[in-house]
């Protein structure tokens, strides 16, 4: 008796276990998309919708939190719900930019070194790093900052000092696979450095950066609300801003600066939970650097 | 144990000179190339009020001072900030190494997750909107001095000192806390699943004898280590937290500084950070011998 299945059925098989397998990878980007829909939803807040918001006026339009107003209403009358959301997701944005553009940064650096023969450009930039990382990240930013600070000096800044504790963990995971057996067989076999790199180093490393920048994102959020709260990053909306301008109303509006605090708080928690959730998918190893 | 110190000191202070030299590149880029300032970092006349008259200073009249005034600023700036510090190294070092060595202790039960899941969460609200929320609070509902810059104490004892230093440690101290037991338990988890470990247990030693005596006494070096790389982060805090509560401290300085461009103010204060990290990194490698 022929009982073998036919090819669309072995098909269908062979999917559903790649599924199974890689499940929880398929469903890892599913919450970083909701999150990002329902933040980018409606787009991203104007300077003037946001300076006028804050704007002091003699009669001020602002409402205390209801049930039409969640988070109540600002100075213009504007809901401050729909404001916190848009300004978080500037400030998301930005530290996703400055958090995949120091991941890239930090794997073509740690590429160049590790993969170079000479082993002393290897010592010399790990103790580099060792020394990088005694300088506390906001320190450095601040004084980067000092004169007409910007979304994209602060991006600038943010992604060279993410390479530094990137860049190390990076550098012992690409060491665990070049000296690994595969990879010598393959460079005895002949095959091409770049083809190598392309097929059987970068898939694995790769992965395992995508966890590691996952768990620094929330880092970046709050370093870039705070350094906004600061006033550091120019009149760029965002929620450190919106709490900063809120505290000239304290006694009069106090909800213009709690509610927004809340909502941050909220987002960074989320994006943390994905993290570590990330991190412990893509075996990334590493520990959340602060929340 | 001598030469380990002193070559430990050396590398230590090679490190400070490095950072130092990094600090004043970082300010001739900030002010000179990527501002419109003419004060070089290496003309001394940048670091001396004397060459420009008050009305037409970039120093404001408080940051106006001789030296040895700077000195005095300085130290009363670093015993409010050493308070804060104090506060908040003392619940991390405490709280986050117990917890940690329960949480390894414990590990088949995955205790450290647990443990550290509050303090985590709490890690997600952005300091400095936790601070100002403290402060409006404390003023409105409790009807004491709200931000630390409200009341000053002059006579009998200044309890409210040591109040304000407890809020601005309080965040800084959550964040660290869930760090550190993260940190250390997966340090102490990692030394147990050493295969060595199995010939003392095949010998008859219990387990709590085996963690406590084997495992812990081994890993204590490195844990200290593991400790003294939280301290650049806290400095990093001070300086969004400090200003944030209106405290005056070394973060102040450094942020009230930026804002008057006054060299003198951001290479001190920024020193200051740099010498206490360093100094917390030298106590860590010299107590951490590889077994």
């Amino acid at each position: 008796m022929n009982r073998r299945q036919n090819h669309s059925l072995r098909l269908l098989r062979r999917i559903a276990l790649r599924l199974s397998l890689i499940r929880s990878r398929a469903l890892l980007p599913i919450p970083y998309i909701l999150l990002g829909i329902w933040l980018f939803w409606g787009g991203e807040m104007g300077r003037d919708d946001f300076a006028q918001m804050y704007e002091f006026h003699d009669s001020p339009a602002w409402k205390a939190p209801n049930a039409e107003h969640l988070f109540g209403t600002a100075a213009n009358g504007a809901d401050l719900w729909s404001a916190s959301r848009r300004t978080m997701a500037s400030s998301v944005l930005l530290a996703g930019i400055s958090t995949a553009l120091g991941a890239a940064l930090a794997l073509l650096i740690t590429l160049i070194v590790t993969l170079d023969s000479k082993h002393q450009t290897s010592r010399f930039l790990e103790g580099l790093a060792k020394t990088g990382r005694l300088v506390p990240v906001p320190l450095a930013l601040v004084i980067l900052l000092a004169t007409n600070g910007n979304a994209a000096r602060l991006i600038c800044g943010m992604a060279i000092l993410i390479v530094l504790p990137l860049s190390s963990p990076l550098h012992v995971w690409i060491r665990q696979r070049v000296v690994s057996f595969d990879l010598k067989a393959e460079r005895i076999l002949g095959f091409r450095h770049v083809d190598i790199l392309r097929r059987h180093l970068l898939p694995t490393v790769w992965a395992r950066l995508l966890g590691a920048s996952a768990t620094y994102l929330p880092a970046m959020v709050l370093l870039e609300m705070a350094l906004s709260y600061l006033n550091l990053v120019g009149q760029r909306p965002s929620v450190g801003l919106m709490i900063s301008h809120g505290e000239e109303f304290l006694i009069e509006a106090p909800w213009l600066l709690i509610y927004p605090g809340v909502m941050a708080s909220a987002v960074v928690m989320a994006l943390s939970l994905m993290g570590w959730w990330a991190a412990s998918i893509l075996r990334s190893g590493l520990q959340a650097p602060f929340p | 144990m001598i030469w380990h110190v002193v070559y430990r000191l050396f590398v230590a202070v090679l490190r400070l000179v490095v950072l130092g030299f990094a600090l004043l590149g970082l300010m001739e880029l900030t002010y000179c190339l990527l501002g419109d300032s003419d004060r070089h970092v290496w003309l001394w006349d940048s670091y001396t009020p004397s060459s420009n008259p008050p009305e037409t200073s970039l120093f404001p009249n408080d940051l106006i001072r001789t030296k040895a005034a700077w000195l005095a600023l300085l130290q009363d700036r670093c015993l409010v900030s050493g308070r804060v510090l104090l506060l908040a190294l003392l619940a991390i070092y405490t709280t986050g190494f117990s917890w940690g060595v329960l949480g390894a202790r414990l590990r088949r039960f995955h205790v450290a997750r647990f443990l550290s899941l509050p303090f985590s969460a709490l890690a997600c609200v952005p300091g400095f909107c936790f601070v100002v929320i403290v402060a409006v609070g404390s003023y409105f509902y409790w009807q004491r001095p709200g931000f630390a810059d409200d009341l000053i104490i002059a006579n009998g004892p200044d309890i409210l000192t040591w109040w304000n230093a407890a809020i601005v440690a309080l965040p800084m101290a959550v964040g660290g806390i869930a760090w550190h037991i993260r940190a250390v338990a997966t340090d102490l988890e990692r030394e147990a699943r050493q295969p060595w470990l199995r010939g003392f247990l095949i010998e008859g030693e219990n387990d709590e004898t085996c963690f406590y005596r084997r495992i812990l006494a081994r890993r204590i070096g490195a844990l200290i280590q593991v400790s003294s790389t939280i301290v650049p982060s806290c400095l990093g805090a001070l300086i969004i937290l400090e200003p944030a509560f209106r405290m005056k401290g070394v973060g102040s300085l450094l942020v009230e500084s930026i804002r008057a461009a006054s060299y003198p103010g951001i290479f001190l204060s920024s020193l200051t950070f740099l010498v206490i990290s360093v100094a917390a990194s030298l106590m860590g490698e010299v107590f951490h011998t590889e077994p």
